[in-house]
């Protein structure tokens, strides 16, 4: 039972951090550009199958770092182009445009790759189980956590200690005074899509690897992600991940004892969080609102 | 037994104190200003009696009771409503529909999804009578957002004005005002104060309003109290001359206005 | 703001006698359907279908439009009167109406109790939560295998004949366009109603602001529950009479692939005029019904329907016709 329990809780926050990843990406965006981005699962997956193609060319590393960047170049073509039309507009236009979008790319990436699944390769150094007690702990597995503390530590470094990381944040507390100050906040606004974007794509082929590539394999993380958010608090990116890793390991705790509400658990947990602690772990009180 | 009772409240925003310590007390059918320099801590005041935000120490008492941190909407009950700096209307709605929905929630009314045709004419009767007293029917059918600004105000006192207010805050009522719309929003709060006993707080930076309107000022500075009186001992106080004159040149301006007053 | 576009924005306040006529001639060529929609390529399910639309996207837009509520989670309430109407035909009842009362009961309810939930964030946060709120719902119904069928849906009920004393009527193909015209009559009528009254007026000026409602001593996220209560109730209305329709619901009237339509439906219309979800659901329906009948790829289009609505369209037909014509 205990193993089966560690299992289930383990295999939870794998997928946690898949949530924390998707959910530090729409933070981004969701604060600086004001932006419900709907399609953000679309480019995770849209990343996903790139990786997939250049994959044999670049091998699987090369992919990871590739694709990503690739998403995040549609990424600006999409913020320049039509998002930033938007801006001035009431949320539910921009809200529309991206599921939009979304109904759009995810037909796209039928025509090209079918609407069936696709097989990722996995390195063969990151494909063994760590120890035989514990046999769920993968190569693969143990590195998709790995990457995701990594990769949001970075993400953290660059927002603390760049120029644009600190105008990123001041931008997300108060964009008028930020514009004020002279900077340009149509390029900070691109610039944090694009980061938000290559997170998903980052998120995208970690995800791939263990669940699967499939052109819905973004809407399956999207709303959990959603609830990651409010349950971590608005407008905290570290919030995000948290709140993505707690849903993630109650989801999975809670397959191992009744595995019919795995999936509706975590709504419970946002409710629950909404009515006693409405700003969610480590939110702040009233912003964006 | 004062309308309005303050007791050492002080209001801090995580190191800045915007109000320290402040006493004071405004009597039933007063007309009372309250000035100061920028960042004095006047819009700060407001808020506190009008439930926007709680101080963080002290009592505000109004009619007897205890009101620090009770809620705008239960105070509004109680009869203290308030304008905004920047007017808060309905851009969207005209001038009636502004003051229809004014008068619904002042005759406690908005939760009904249907009306009789009774209630349905007392509520345009008692707008009718809002748009003659603040004196905006011509605009009547006038969408908000295409009016003046000093007509928006007019608007926003007379939503205020549905209520029957016990205590009305008016946040410069003036502001951005030509001439000819000045004159007749001062003399609606003279009217308002004399022949309908409203008390009225309001805050203001014109001079000549200030000392030709209000019965007794009181000055705030930099978040405190620093002075307090009728028009003719506020102008002659050193102090706050000097407050002014650090804003640069503006003891010029309180000593005409008093002129003005006096004259 | 332009004043022609202020004007589209207020509620519905004075009826004249053009509106009336307008009226008349609408409800005529409604009750007409079944006789000419056959000589324009149409079928009377097709009408039936868009009347359903139209009356879910008119109380979304109660709540969207009219009291600046931007839920994209009411797909549940739509799919909660789906599937109350299938569980009681399935197993407890053989009334129709019965059925259809219990289903709309079901979702209003639904409505009525997370409504109050949604409403302690406001802005683009309320929108994240009403959409988690409305996908917990979508997960119960996938994962409650043996109740609502999982996946496949809920098959197994059928709409019956209605009985009345002395009196059974069939509720084929055309009778039940009239059944389901009834109620989205009903429907229109009690959202019309509560935006002529003080709630009413009380929904349009939050919307308009928010913070002046507070201080006249409203108690605003109440009355955005309640607005949002009686639009989850309209919709649960339209949810049922869909499931009527089609004897048979699935997981997708839950999920929020439908609320995104009923919000695109409102906006393409005109989310600040009272038939503007209506004219919206006309073009809807019948681009998807014809689009996806012809090519493969009928999900690139209505997501241009989407960016193209989004991004030259803002104000919907019905707002560019009022601010052409106040020209």
């Amino acid at each position: 039972m205990g193993i089966v329990v560690l299992l289930d809780a383990f295999n939870g926050l794998i997928v946690g951090a898949f949530y924390g990843l998707m959910a530090i990406g729409l933070s981004l965006i969701l604060g600086l550009n004001g932006v419900i981005n709907f399609a953000h699962g679309t480019f995770m997956a849209l990343a996903a199958y790139l990786a997939f193609t250049l994959m044999p060319v670049l091998g699987f590393w090369g992919a990871l770092v590739v694709a990503p960047v690739l998403a995040a170049a549609l990424g600006f073509l999409v913020e320049r182009f039509l998002i930033r039309r938007l801006y001035r507009r009431e949320p539910i236009y921009s809200l529309l445009l991206t599921f939009g979008l979304a109904l759009i790319m995810q037909d796209l990436i039928r025509t090209i790759w079918g609407a069936q699944g696709q097989p990722i390769t996995i390195p063969n150094l990151l494909d063994h189980p760590l120890s035989n007690t514990y046999f769920f702990l993968t190569g693969y597995r143990v590195f998709v956590v790995a990457a995701a503390l990594l990769s949001t530590g970075a993400l953290f470094a660059v927002l603390r200690y760049t120029r644009l990381g600190i105008r990123i944040r001041a931008g997300n507390a108060d964009l008028e005074t930020v514009a004020t100050l002279g900077v340009n906040i149509y390029l900070l606004r691109a610039a944090n899509f694009v980061l938000g974007i290559y997170f998903a794509g980052l998120a995208g082929i970690l995800a791939a690897g263990q669940l699967g590539l499939t052109p819905t394999m973004g809407d399956t993380l999207i709303m959990p992600s959603f609830v990651a958010i409010v349950v971590g608090g608005v407008g905290s990116l570290l919030g995000s991940l948290l709140g993505g890793l707690l849903i993630g390991v109650a989801s999975g705790v809670t397959t191992a004892f009744f595995p019919a509400a795995s999936a509706v658990v975590i709504y419970v947990i946002m409710g629950v969080m909404l009515v006693i602690r409405p700003r969610g772990l480590l939110g702040q009180e009233g912003l964006l609102e | 037994m004062s309308l309005l009772s303050l007791r050492h409240v002080s209001r801090r925003f995580g190191a800045l104190v915007a109000l320290n310590d402040i006493s004071l007390d405004i009597e039933a059918g007063e007309l009372r200003a309250l000035i100061g320099p920028n960042g004095a801590g006047k819009t700060t005041l407001f808020n506190l009696i009008s439930g926007f935000f709680p101080p963080s120490d002290g009592e505000i008492l109004f009619g007897g009771e205890r009101i620090a941190a009770t809620d705008p909407v239960t105070l509004v009950r109680k009869g203290i409503i308030r304008t905004f700096q920047i007017t808060e209307i309905f851009l969207d709605l005209t001038v009636y529909e502004n003051l229809r929905v004014a008068v619904e929630t002042a005759m406690g009314i908005s939760l009904r999804p249907w009306v009789s045709r009774a209630v349905r004419s007392a509520v345009d009767l008692r707008v009718q009578e809002l748009l003659e007293l603040v004196r905006i029917g011509g605009r009547a059918g006038r969408v908000a957002g295409e009016l003046s600004h000093g007509d928006q105000r007019v608007v926003e006192v007379g939503m205020a004005l549905a209520h029957a207010p016990r205590l009305l805050l008016l946040d410069e009522p003036t502001a951005g005002m030509g001439d000819e719309e000045t004159h007749h929003m001062t003399n609606l709060i003279r009217q308002l104060n004399r022949e309908r006993g409203i008390t009225i707080l309001f805050v203001e930076h014109d001079m000549n309003i200030v000392f030709g309107v209000a019965e007794r000022i009181t000055v705030l500075d930099n978040g405190a109290l620093l002075a307090e009186g009728t028009a003719a001992e506020i102008a002659a106080n050193p102090r706050v001359q000097a407050a002014y004159l650090g804003q640069g040149g503006a003891q010029a301006r309180v000593t005409g206005s008093h002129a003005d007053a006096a004259s | 703001m332009s004043a022609t576009l202020a004007r589209a924005a207020g509620a519905p306040t004075h009826t004249t006698p053009r509106t009336w006529l307008a009226l008349g001639i609408g409800w005529a060529l409604l009750i007409a359907v079944p006789f000419w929609i056959p000589f324009v390529g149409g079928y009377t399910d097709l009408a039936s279908r868009v009347l359903i639309y139209a009356l879910a996207a008119m109380g979304l837009n109660l709540l969207l439009g009219f009291t600046g509520g931007l839920s994209f989670g009411h797909a549940a309430y739509f799919g909660l009167g789906c599937y109350g109407v299938g569980l009681m035909l399935k197993y407890e009842t053989h009334s129709t109406l019965l059925a259809l009362l219990a289903g709309t009961l079901l979702g209003g309810a639904a409505a009525l109790l997370l409504g109050p939930v949604a409403v302690r964030r406001r802005g683009i946060y309320f929108s994240m939560i009403t959409i988690a709120i409305g996908q917990m719902f979508y997960f119960i119904a996938v994962r409650w295998n043996n109740l609502t069928g999982g996946e496949d849906g809920l098959t197994g009920f059928r709409r019956h004949p209605l009985h009345f004393p002395g009196l059974t009527v069939p509720l084929g193909t055309t009778n039940f366009y009239y059944f389901v015209l009834v109620f989205f009559t009903l429907g229109c009528a009690l959202l019309w109603g509560v935006l002529q009254s003080p709630l009413g007026h009380a929904f349009v000026a939050i919307r308009e602001n928010h913070k002046r409602m507070r201080f006249l001593g409203i108690p605003v996220a109440r009355y955005i529950a309640l607005s949002f209560a009686i639009s989850g109730l309209v919709v649960a209305l339209a949810g049922s009479l869909n499931a009527l329709l089609d004897n048979f619901t699935s997981p997708n009237d839950l999920d929020y692939t439908l609320s995104g339509n009923l919000l695109i439906i409102a906006v393409l219309g005109g989310m600040r005029s009272f038939w503007g979800p209506f004219v919206g659901a006309i073009i809807f329906v019948l681009v998807r019904d014809y689009v996806s009948s012809l090519i493969t790829n009928w999900m690139t289009v209505i997501g241009l329907i989407f960016v193209l609505s989004v991004l030259f369209f803002p104000l919907g037909v019905l707002g560019f016709l009022r601010r052409r014509s106040a020209q």
